[in-house]
């Protein structure tokens, strides 16, 4: 039977440009469990008439080349799929231009987080509501983001809110791991 | 404290217009898992559920959902209703077979943040009625207008009732 083991929770007092469990080599999220799943509630601090996308770094490794991604995005009517190099963007966050007190939901799965045999896939799944149908106002994510060409088992999570802005004040983020199956 | 607990489970005996849960525990999240068949007519091949927080049955609901049918893909939403559409569910079409219920997974963000923010829910849910009609994959999301935190939470289908055998547990997941 799989156990889940809360592992940190942070909740932002203050707005904040990055968020991050462990630090790679000197103070590592614990290697012990098998998966790590990420639960986060987030808003950005600027203005943006669409859902704003940040990004995910793991272990310090800020170099896009190590990352890639694909994924099923529906901002309208029509859904699409596309896929990148070179990009660690995986999942909305509202603005301040969405419905006051309305932040994107968001969960991010790392599978055998631990193993150093295998480059790492993460799965993500971000809602970004709104009171508002018209196109890009509002905006559903499916991601498979590929930390790829690197079999360093993850002992760093950095969420990055990006574009000169920040995690508002009342984001919060739950980091879990699973053992067993 | 296990990080993930059930809270309360309900296993429909009869068929019924409605699940309520209202007492949510202390948690940071909730998840509902849903395994549910509606008794809408045979002219339809799914229904969907209606959830509604705290009673409140206003047009202070948004959601959105994206669907994979059989080979199709779509988006569709409301900006305002009165409730949050979570999809898919099984109708009782007669094409799917007695036992053939449709499995939904529905998280519930920071639902007790002390009137911080609307409450947002995500899911995803899949059904399949092969040999005949729509086979369906969802993902959609909703949001309650409104900061309170949530203290109950109602389901129904959008088209009947649900049919007996059908079965709801509630999750509370710590911090």
């Amino acid at each position: 039977m799989a156990v889940w083991t809360h592992i940190a929770h942070t909740a932002v007092s203050l707005p904040a440009t990055t968020v991050q469990f462990g630090t790679h080599g000197s103070a590592p999220i614990s290697q012990s469990y098998d998966h790590l799943y990420l639960v986060m509630s987030g808003r950005w601090s600027s203005a943006g008439s669409e859902p704003h996308r940040f990004s995910v770094i793991y272990n310090g490794n800020t170099t896009s080349a190590d990352y890639s991604n694909n994924y099923l995005v529906a901002t309208s009517g029509t859904v699409q799929a596309d896929r990148n190099e070179g990009d660690n963007l995986v999942a909305f966050l509202t603005t301040t231009d969405f419905e006051d007190d309305t932040f994107a939901a968001t969960s991010l799965w790392i599978p055998y987080y631990s193993n150093t045999a295998n480059f790492k896939q993460m799965v993500s799944r971000s809602a970004c509501p709104n009171t508002s149908s018209t196109d890009n106002e509002w905006g559903m994510r499916m991601t498979a983001t590929l930390f790829h060409e690197n079999t360093d088992a993850i002992d760093e999570i950095r969420l990055v809110a990006g574009g000169g802005a920040n995690f508002v004040a009342n984001s919060t983020f739950d980091l879990y791991g699973i053992l067993g199956v | 404290m296990a990080a993930i607990e059930a809270i309360q489970t309900t296993y429909l005996e009869a068929d019924a217009a409605s699940v309520t849960f209202s007492s949510l525990g202390s948690y940071e999240h909730l998840q509902l898992r849903i395994s549910a068949k509606s008794d809408r007519s045979a002219t339809y091949t799914n229904d969907d559920i209606k959830l509604n927080l705290n009673g409140d049955t206003g047009s202070n609901y948004s959601y959105h959902r994206m669907t994979g049918e059989d080979s199709t893909a779509g988006a569709t939403g409301a900006a305002s209703d009165t409730f949050i559409k979570v999809s898919s569910i099984q109708s009782d079409a007669g094409l799917s077979g007695a036992t053939n219920y449709g499995g939904l997974v529905v998280d519930i963000f920071d639902y007790a943040d002390d009137g911080n923010k609307n409450t947002t829910v995500m899911g995803t849910s899949g059904l399949t009625e092969a040999p005949i009609g729509k086979n369906r994959v969802t993902f959609f999301m909703g949001m309650w207008n409104n900061t309170d935190d949530v203290t109950s939470i109602a389901l129904a289908p959008a088209n009947g009732d649900f049919i007996r055998g059908s079965e709801i547990t509630l999750y509370g997941i710590n911090d």
